[in-house]
C-alpha cells in the first residue's frame, strides 16, 4: 500500500559528480531531502520500503543507468533514509497501457511504500532554456503543477504524451505511473511544496501522504 | 603527416589560426559587429594583417533562435565569399555551414573549406566538398539537431565517443571522394557536451591528434571556459588562451578564434617550447 508520495526533479546538478566549486542546486537538494524526511516522519516506523519511480531515455548513450535512479538514490542518502530501495523505470515515451500497468501494480502492493517520483516538467521555458522557448510549455507545466497542488491524479492522466514530448517534459510517463497508482489508493492529502524554473526547466517538489 | 587547405600544404607542426568573421546580427561574442558588409570586409583585412591563415565565415549563430533558411544564409555569405576571394587570392576561406546547398554556393564562389559545425547533419555535404576539391571539417555533436543546446547528455567516455564519431565521418568523407589530405576532425567543445566533457576532451586531446587526422579546435570564449572560471562572455580571453596553449602542446593544428594576435603569440610560444619553431631573434648571451 502506498502511504506517501514525494515528487522531486531530476536535474543532474543534484548529483555530487556534477557539483563544481559552487553548488547552485544546494537549496533544491535540501528541499527535496526535507520533503522526503517529512513524508517518512508523517508515519514513523510504518514504511517497509522506498520505490523510486522515474523515466529513462529509450536510447541512452551511457551505461551509467537512468539519471532519475541516480538522483533518487542520492536524495534518499542526503535525507538519511536507510530503508530498502527499489527502482521502477519506464521509458520517457511509455504509452498509456504501460503507465497504467506499472501504476496499478504499485497500487496493488501489500508492502508499505513511499514512492519517490523523480520527474520534471518542460525544458523549453525560456530563450536560454536547454530546449529554447516553446510557448506550449507553460500550459503543459501548469497542468502538472495544478495536479500536484490539488492531489489530482486524473489531471496528470490528462497530459498529452505527444505534446509533453515536444516540450521536453521528460517526467510525463513517471508522473502518469504515479497517477495510476494514486487513483487506486484512497485518502491522499498534501500538495505542491515548491516549484521553479531557474534554468528554463520546470522543477517541482511535492508531497502526498495518506491522511489518517 | 600532411594536410592541404586551398593551395597550401601543412604538416603536423602547423599551428594555424582560423579567424571568425560572422555575417550574423546576433552571434554570442561579437553580437553583430561584422553584420554590415564593410565592417566584415575590414575585419577580414585586419585578421589577415594579424596573421590568420584562414577566415571562417558564418551566416547563422550556433545558439537557438530565429530560423534562418538556406536562402537567407546564402544571402549572408555567398557574395561576401566572392569579394574576399577576389581581394585575397591566397587566403584560405572557410565557411561555417551544415547545409550542402549553401556549401555548394560558397564553394562555387571560391571557398576552400567547409566547416560543418553540426557533425554531418546533412549527409550530402561531403559530396559537395568532393566535387569542388574543398576541405571538410568533421565535428562531434552526437547527432543532435543543429542549433540545440546540451541537455543532460552523458557519455561513458566522451573522448572515445568523439574519436569514433569524427574519424567515422572522416572515413566516410574520403569514401565519397574528399581528398584524404583535406579532412580535419574537431571535437566541437561544448556542442552536446557539458563543461566537464569539454575539459576532458581538452585534457585528452593527444588521443585525437594520435589518430593522424589534422585536428581543429574551437575554444574561443566558450561557456566551458566561463563556467570553469566563473567569467562572463567578454572576459574569457585568458581562460581561452590557457586552453589554447594546452591544446597546442597536445598537437592540435587549427584554432578557430575571435582574438588573433593573442592566439598567435600563444601558438608561437608553445611551438618554440616544443622545439618546432625557432625564436624570432637570438642575441642575449650570444654576442
Amino acid at each position: 500500500m502506498i502511504q506517501a508520495v514525494v515528487v522531486c526533479p531530476s536535474a543532474p546538478m543534484l548529483l555530487p559528480d556534477y557539483v563544481g566549486l559552487q553548488d547552485p542546486a544546494g537549496p533544491l537538494r535540501d528541499r527535496c531531502a526535507e520533503a522526503i524526511r517529512s513524508a517518512l516522519d508523517s508515519a514513523p516506523g510504518t514504511f517497509d520500503r522506498i520505490v523510486v519511480v522515474t523515466g529513462r531515455d529509450p536510447s541512452p548513450r551511457t551505461r551509467k543507468g537512468p539519471l532519475g535512479v541516480r538522483v533518487g538514490d542520492h536524495l534518499l542518502a542526503v535525507a538519511g533514509c536507510t530503508l530498502p530501495v527499489e527502482h521502477v523505470v519506464v521509458p520517457f515515451d511509455a504509452d498509456a497501457e504501460t503507465v497504467e500497468q506499472v501504476g496499478a501494480a504499485l497500487a496493488a502492493r501489500e508492502d508499505r511504500l513511499l514512492l519517490l517520483v523523480v520527474a520534471d516538467g518542460s525544458a523549453r521555458r525560456s530563450e536560454k532554456a536547454p530546449g529554447h522557448l516553446d510557448e506550449r510549455a507553460f500550459g503543459v507545466d501548469d497542468q502538472i503543477l495544478e495536479a500536484l497542488r490539488n492531489v489530482d491524479p486524473e489531471r496528470l492522466l490528462g497530459l498529452d504524451a505527444g505534446l509533453a514530448a515536444e516540450v521536453l517534459a521528460s517526467g510525463r510517463a513517471a508522473l502518469q505511473v504515479l497517477a495510476h497508482a494514486a487513483r487506486r489508493t484512497p485518502g491522499f492529502g498534501g500538495g505542491l511544496l515548491w516549484s521553479g524554473d531557474p534554468y528554463g526547466v520546470m522543477y517541482a517538489v511535492a508531497a502526498w501522504t495518506r491522511i489518517r | 603527416m600532411r594536410f592541404r587547405l586551398g593551395r597550401q600544404t601543412f604538416d603536423e607542426n602547423a599551428r594555424l589560426i582560423m579567424a571568425i568573421v560572422n555575417r550574423t546580427p546576433d552571434s554570442f561574442y561579437d553580437k553583430g559587429a561584422t553584420w554590415a558588409a564593410d565592417a566584415a570586409h575590414e575585419r577580414v583585412r585586419q585578421v589577415v594583417d594579424e596573421g590568420a591563415e584562414i577566415v571562417d565565415i558564418g551566416g547563422i549563430k550556433a545558439a537557438p533562435g530565429a530560423e534562418i533558411d538556406a536562402e537567407e544564409e546564402k544571402r549572408r555569405v555567398v557574395d561576401f565569399v566572392a569579394k574576399i576571394r577576389d581581394e585575397f587570392p591566397d587566403l584560405i576561406i572557410s565557411v561555417d555551414t551544415w547545409r550542402s546547398e549553401v556549401a555548394r554556393a560558397v564553394c562555387a564562389a571560391g571557398a576552400d573549406l567547409i566547416n560543418d559545425a553540426w557533425g554531418g547533419h546533412d549527409a550530402r555535404l561531403p559530396e559537395v566538398a568532393a566535387e569542388f576539391d574543398a576541405a571538410l571539417v568533421c565535428t562531434h555533436t552526437g547527432g543532435v539537431t543543429p542549433r540545440t543546446r546540451p541537455h543532460r547528455v552523458e557519455y561513458d567516455d566522451v573522448v572515445v565517443d568523439v574519436i569514433a564519431s569524427t574519424v567515422g565521418q572522416a572515413e566516410r568523407a574520403v569514401s565519397l571522394g574528399v581528398d584524404r589530405e583535406r579532412v580535419l576532425i574537431d571535437p566541437a567543445h561544448d556542442f552536446n557536451k557539458n563543461t566537464l566533457h569539454s575539459l576532458e576532451v581538452t585534457r585528452r586531446l593527444d588521443e585525437m591528434t594520435a589518430t593522424g587526422w589534422p585536428v581543429l579546435v574551437s575554444l574561443s570564449n566558450k561557456d566551458f571556459v566561463g563556467e570553469t572560471l566563473d567569467r562572463p562572455v567578454g572576459d574569457r580571453l585568458v581562460g581561452t588562451l590557457a586552453t589554447t596553449a594546452i591544446s597546442a602542446w597536445l598537437g592540435a593544428h587549427v584554432y578557430r578564434v575571435h582574438q588573433v594576435p593573442e592566439t598567435r603569440q600563444v601558438l608561437d610560444m608553445v611551438s618554440a617550447i616544443a622545439g618546432t619553431r625557432p625564436p624570432s631573434i637570438l642575441t642575449r648571451g650570444l654576442a
